[in-house]
């Protein structure tokens, strides 16, 4: 066939089957358009379902940094049941377990690390890097990092709740601790300036742990305190109608031996100390050549990758994140928290005892032993008795603060009412005169004749048994009530604590009157009684040093030292908040709940002077650089559960008690307390500098342990400072850094 | 008896002329016919990006609502669980609201949406609590069932101070 010939149309219509392929291309063409309908209907439910699967993915990632803060917040101040002995102990191999706690992870000892050439330390003049490692300690690199998947931050219900396949969807997490620093003011100091630490300070804490450790707590002379709450009771009166009723010697002699209690401080604490000390081996310590630092600032980092697979299907949708936040783990611990009064006097300021006895118009009272188990700022004799019940069944935890004045200088307190006690027993007199004490009591002759000699007539009755007609010597009966004196009662209202042999430190010198004087009994029928007729005169005393139930004389105390005070400057770079005065603290409604408590939770570091009340929640430091007014109550929850919660006001000024108020804090006040309302500081108090004529209203401190501090162990000096459970860890409420990484 | 027909038929045609034109034009006509469905396929589209547009703008609504809800302390959700108020936003049209902005919905699109929160522990866990925000709207006749939904879920955990 050429080409002329050729002729489609001829060629087609003589061919037969044309119209097959026809209609077959036909039907694949709508084959091909059906497909690609239905492909593309289905691919765009697909996507659409993506869209959401992405989005689940990202709440599940997002869940996964919750949950593991979570976890990471419920466990960082938790102490749970371990020993803080063995935490020191075992904290290489502690470390070694990827799943330690983050209590553990977050109180690892670290070595102060120097060297290099930098200007990061903020310090004049030292050009060096400072930096915290704990590598040295040869614990393992992997201490610092823990791996989750969802069944461990208990995220398997979430995943199906948010419609996924729990058994194909992964979570991996990894929360690592990093960037460690330690907190070094601008002047270049680490701790705080009156710690030391030294290459052998960790032999040193194993050896002071053991057989010295009750040294540092200044008991190691205690045996056994008896109290007989008999003899302590037995003057105790009630006036009814001006009638002294002697209760005391009603209730001894109901009572009897009830009333007598044996302590063994001594046997309590090598209880105590025995089951510690003895998990300790020298050998397991592993000797440290540089500064330890337990306190720091670092950085959690968090890196989660999720595998999100929906149910039904089984392809993943990946999301990646990474996030970091800001830790600080932050020392706590209350000043000098076994003393309830602690004055530092590097001024060496004196003052006599008219300054002492008369203050500022009000009473300074230092109650060394609270037994008000309500914080209340009283106690009553059930609390008295509720206290030595729990004493013998061992179940008490509060112990009595001791007491120090520092300086050269004697300081001649006046020992007011105290004495009548706090000489006792060691002068009982012949004749017990509660009830009649006193000038204010007294009628004749000085209280009518002005520049009457120092002595009295007075009329009493005698409960004690006493001859019904006879002539009775007095003798060594003190009452330091002279002039109005006796504001200044270092041994508070009952003097409990000298029962328990703790005594004033530092230069103190106690006057006191002592009286000698004879007396006569008679018999009078109408009420039955019999009543007596004194005679008595006053003598002045002076003992010294000390302030003391058993009259020690210690030597001058020169070398003292506040412990856990940092630099104003090192607060503020630990602060969780920072306000620029106390005006801006006290209106931030961010901190505080509709019921006006504000949440604390590490240091709040308040520039300048601050005036500061209210109810408080959780557990931090104020820090005020200046001045600070308390003009109403300040109340803390001490604890929660079983668990303690330390709060403490630590200002750089002066303290000025402005209204009548209660606090429930330790205060370290660095320029010394005015008190311009009637206050009670429950916890302890503790000053740089201290002028008793500024008391002008009623100041009362009332020692309350479980307030001042965290635990028994970090109470004690030098040993305290390596405590873990004084040490905090706050976690910032905001994330650093937040970065999707991955979504496919 | 019908390939009889049948090839009396394609006889006819093929002993006829011009009948390719014929031909031709029957297979347009089925061509035609064919592409008609496909014609649908821009309406389709159309339709589609429509509902992703809503599924995206959903999602947004409910990702404010998660952020809004998580941005309060963990104390405030579990009051709100402890005083029964577990529906804190039920079925609320979201162009009755303002978000924690203070900004008004005014947008027309928004009136089709509605929000609903629900507040609840987490595996009856009282410290994890999880947040549940539905929003859905209807795509076409209510009474055909046309709704649509999302769900999100988020989880808050307990704010330890300590």
């Amino acid at each position: 066939m050429n080409a002329r010939e050729f002729n489609p149309l001829k060629y087609f219509r003589n061919k037969r089957g044309v119209t097959i392929p026809l209609v077959m291309s036909i039907i694949f063409i709508v084959a091909m358009l059906s497909y690609f309908s239905l492909s593309f209907s289905r691919n765009q439910d697909a996507k659409t379902f993506h869209i959401v699967n992405i989005e689940k993915g990202r709440l599940l990632a997002e869940a996964a940094v919750e949950a593991s803060t979570y976890k990471v917040r419920s466990e960082m101040n938790n102490m749970s049941n371990l020993n803080p002995v063995k935490m020191i102990k075992d904290v290489v191999t502690m470390l070694g377990n990827p799943a330690a706690s983050w209590f553990i992870k977050m109180r690892v000892p670290c070595v102060m690390i120097t060297g290099g050439v930098g200007a990061s330390t903020g310090i004049g003049g030292a050009n060096v890097d400072v930096s915290l490692s704990p590598d040295t300690l040869g614990i393992p690199n992997t201490w610092s990092e823990q791996k989750l998947d969802a069944g461990a931050m208990g995220l398997t219900q979430f995943i199906r709740e948010l419609g996924g396949d729990d058994s194909k969807s992964k979570v991996s997490m990894t929360i690592r601790v990093k960037d460690m620093k330690p907190v070094i003011s601008n002047s270049g100091t680490v701790l705080w300036p009156g710690a030391a630490v030294d290459d052998s300070v960790v032999q040193n804490f194993v050896h002071t742990l053991g057989s010295k450790l009750l040294s540092f707590l200044g008991l190691d002379n205690i045996a056994v305190i008896e109290i007989n709450l008999g003899d302590f009771i037995r003057g105790l009166s009630i006036s009814i109608f001006g009638i002294p009723i002697p209760v005391g010697d009603i209730l001894a002699g109901l009572l009897g031996k009830f009333l007598t209690v044996k302590i063994d401080l001594s046997g309590l604490l090598d209880k105590i100390l025995s089951s510690i000390t003895s998990q300790i081996q020298l050998g397991d310590i592993m000797p440290i050549k540089a500064s330890v630092v337990i306190e720091k600032l670092a950085t959690l980092y968090y890196s989660c990758r999720v595998e999100f697979v929906p149910a039904g299907t089984s392809t993943p949708v990946v999301t990646e994140i990474e996030a970091t936040r800001d830790i600080k783990v932050v020392d706590m611990a209350a000043p000098n928290p076994l003393y309830s009064f602690y004055w530092l006097n590097k001024q060496n300021s004196t003052y006599g005892e008219s300054a002492w006895g008369n203050t500022g118009g009000g009473k300074f009272k230092v109650m060394n032993l609270n037994i008000d188990p309500d914080y209340s700022g009283n106690f009553e004799i059930s609390d008295i008795l509720n206290f030595l019940k729990a004493a013998v069944s061992l179940s008490v935890i509060r112990f009595p603060g001791r007491c120090y004045i520092g300086g050269a200088g004697k300081q001649k307190i006046p020992t007011g009412l105290n004495d009548l006690l706090l000489l006792y027993p060691g002068h009982t007199p012949a004749i017990t005169m509660f009830g009649n004490w006193g000038y204010g009591n007294c009628f004749l002759p000085s209280a009518f004749f002005v520049g009457a000699p120092g002595g009295d007539a007075i009329p009493w009755f005698p409960y004690v048994s006493v001859p019904p007609l006879g002539v009775i010597g007095i003798v060594k009966v003190v009452a330091g009530l002279s002039n109005g004196c006796g504001k200044t009662q270092l041994f508070g209202d009952f003097c409990l604590s000298p029962a328990l042999d703790l005594r004033v430190l530092g230069n103190v010198v106690k006057t006191y009157k002592r009286v000698d004087g004879a007396g006569i009994t008679f018999p009078i029928p109408f009420p039955p009684c019999i009543i007596g007729l004194g005679l008595y005169m006053y003598r002045t005393e002076e003992k010294g040093y000390s302030y003391s139930f058993k009259e020690t004389e210690p030597k001058a105390e020169t070398d003292g030292v506040i412990e856990n005070i940092y630099m104003p400057d090192q607060y503020q770079k630990k602060a969780s908040m920072v306000y620029k005065n106390g005006g801006d603290f006290m209106s931030d409604s961010t901190i505080r709940d509709s019921n006006g408590v504000t949440m604390i939770d590490g240091v709040i570091y308040i520039e300048g002077p601050a005036t500061i009340r209210g109810n408080f929640y959780g557990a931090g430091q104020i820090v005020v650089n200046g001045d600070l007014t308390v003009n109403g109550d300040i109340t803390h929850r001490p604890k929660d559960g079983s668990r303690l919660l330390p709060f403490s006001i630590i200002c750089f000024g002066n303290l000025n008690l402005s209204a009548n108020c209660r606090v429930l804090a330790p205060i370290y006040a660095k320029k010394g307390v005015s008190c311009n309302g009637n206050a009670h500081i429950i916890g302890n108090f503790v000053c740089e500098e201290f002028n008793p004529g500024r008391i002008s209203r009623d100041l009362t401190i009332w020692y309350t342990p479980e307030i001042t501090t965290c635990s028994f162990l970090s109470l004690i000096p030098l040993v305290g400072r390596y405590m873990p459970d004084r040490y905090r860890v706050v976690l910032a409420n905001q994330f650093s850094t937040y970065k999707v990484n991955k979504i496919k | 008896m019908f390939n009889k027909l049948t090839k009396q038929i394609f006889s006819a045609i093929i002993s006829k002329r011009a009948f390719s034109y014929l031909e031709i034009l029957i297979a347009l006509a089925v061509l035609t016919m064919a592409l008609f469905p496909s014609l649908n396929m821009f309406t389709m589209f159309k339709q589609y990006t429509l509902y992703t547009e809503d599924i995206q703008i959903s999602l947004r609504l409910a990702q404010e609502k998660v952020e809004e809800y998580k941005a309060a302390s963990y104390a405030e959700l579990k009051a709100l669980i402890n005083a029964g108020k577990k529906n804190p936003e039920p079925e609320i049209q979201v162009n009755r609201q303002t978000n924690t902005g203070g900004l008004a919905y005014t947008n027309p699109q928004y009136n089709k949406f509605k929000r609903k929160i629900t507040l609840s522990f987490l595996n009856n866990d009282q410290d994890m609590i999880l947040i549940t925000v539905y929003v859905w709207w209807y795509d076409g006749v209510f009474a055909g069932g046309d709704q649509r939904f999302i769900v999100l879920k988020s989880l808050v955990c307990k704010d330890l101070v300590l």
